[in-house]
């Protein structure tokens, strides 16, 4: 807890000149913690529930008077880290906009190339629209 | 409108069949957005009904009975963008073992990268040749669907985007040994916009 707290820190010192840290992390990261710390759970509760269609989450939800408090809390932090992995991907067209008009002009927004165009130019972009492109995942 | 080189199909093979012990030097899913990376235009008929049918008729053509002799079904599949992963389910059945959920999260990783957004993809699963061919199609099928349902949910991809489908044994990796493992496989592929 204090150990992410003084990341968060150093992050927010060191500013614009980092762009290296994400504070966010993708499904595979995620799901592969939650594999980790409720495994052994989903084993015991969840034996024959398969991962779509939410039926693990669902499945424990539904035994969480039994699951394990390591298991509980890794889904409360996963949950909370996914939030702000979609929050910065809806984030970062709108910090990437100017950037995105002057590195590709005359791509029309709202198409797939004028991502595309971006992401191949964005070394030379602002350094909020770094990070956000950091945050999003797409580094 | 950027037109790719069709030429350039990248066929990206991982066995990510993840262990404890291998997990930390698995790949990251921007390593595979390179390889999904698809062309303009749709290629022509490729979808996950055609292929079905095709493996069907596959199944009643006498020629090939034998494995040795088993043409892959569609030439085409291969020469779309595309990569091959191995995810491991409970026995005889199309529940994904959670060793493998951090595969199905690279998988839906990838098709969230911006250069991906505009296309559609197949998810097509194999087996090996143990069992009956029939049984064998209809496993592969139901383990498609369940990779697809995960992507959908919990990881939100739009059900628009992902089409699945199981081609049992009828198109395996290695013709001349149909009982190896690197037969059991699922593939990733761009069917185009």
């Amino acid at each position: 807890m204090i150990r992410a707290y003084l990341a968060l820190v150093l992050a927010l010192l060191i500013g614009s000149a980092s762009v290296a840290t994400a504070q966010t992390i993708g499904y595979a990261e995620a799901i592969d913690r939650l594999a980790a710390s409720c495994g052994n759970d989903i084993n015991k509760y969840c034996k024959t529930v398969n991962l779509g269609g939410g039926r693990i989450q669902s499945c424990l939800d539904q035994n969480q008077a039994k699951v394990s408090g390591q298991c509980k809390a890794t889904i409360a932090e996963v949950r909370s880290l996914l939030q702000k992995r979609a929050a910065a991907r809806a984030y970062v067209l709108k910090v990437c906009d100017i950037d995105a008009r002057r590195l590709c002009p005359g791509v029309q927004p709202g198409d797939g190339n004028l991502l595309e165009c971006f992401f191949k130019a964005e070394r030379s972009a602002s350094a909020p629209c770094r990070q956000a492109v950091t945050d999003a995942g797409y580094r | 409108m950027n037109l790719r080189s069709m030429s350039a199909a990248l066929v990206l093979v991982i066995p990510l069949a993840v262990s404890p012990a291998q997990a930390q030097t698995s790949l990251t899913s921007n390593d595979l957005v390179s390889s999904l990376q698809g062309i303009e235009a749709a290629p022509a008929g490729i979808s996950a009904a055609l292929l079905r049918k095709q493996a069907l008729d596959g199944i009643r053509d006498p020629t090939r009975a034998n494995p040795i002799n088993r043409e892959p079904l569609s030439a085409q599949l291969g020469q779309l963008a595309q990569f091959t992963v191995v995810i491991n389910f409970d026995f005889n059945s199309a529940r994904i073992r959670p060793e493998s959920y951090r595969t199905v999260g690279l998988i839906a990783d990838s098709l969230y990268h911006p250069y991906l957004q505009g296309y559609r993809f197949l998810v097509v699963g194999h087996t090996d040749s143990v069992g009956s061919r029939e049984a064998n199609l209809k496993l592969s099928q139901q383990r498609a669907d369940a990779i697809r349902d995960a992507l959908i949910d919990p990881f939100g991809i739009s059900p628009a985007r992902i089409e699945a489908v199981g081609l049992g044994e009828e198109q395996l990796l290695d013709r001349a040994n149909p009982k190896a493992a690197e037969n059991r496989r699922v593939q990733l592929i761009n069917i185009g916009r």
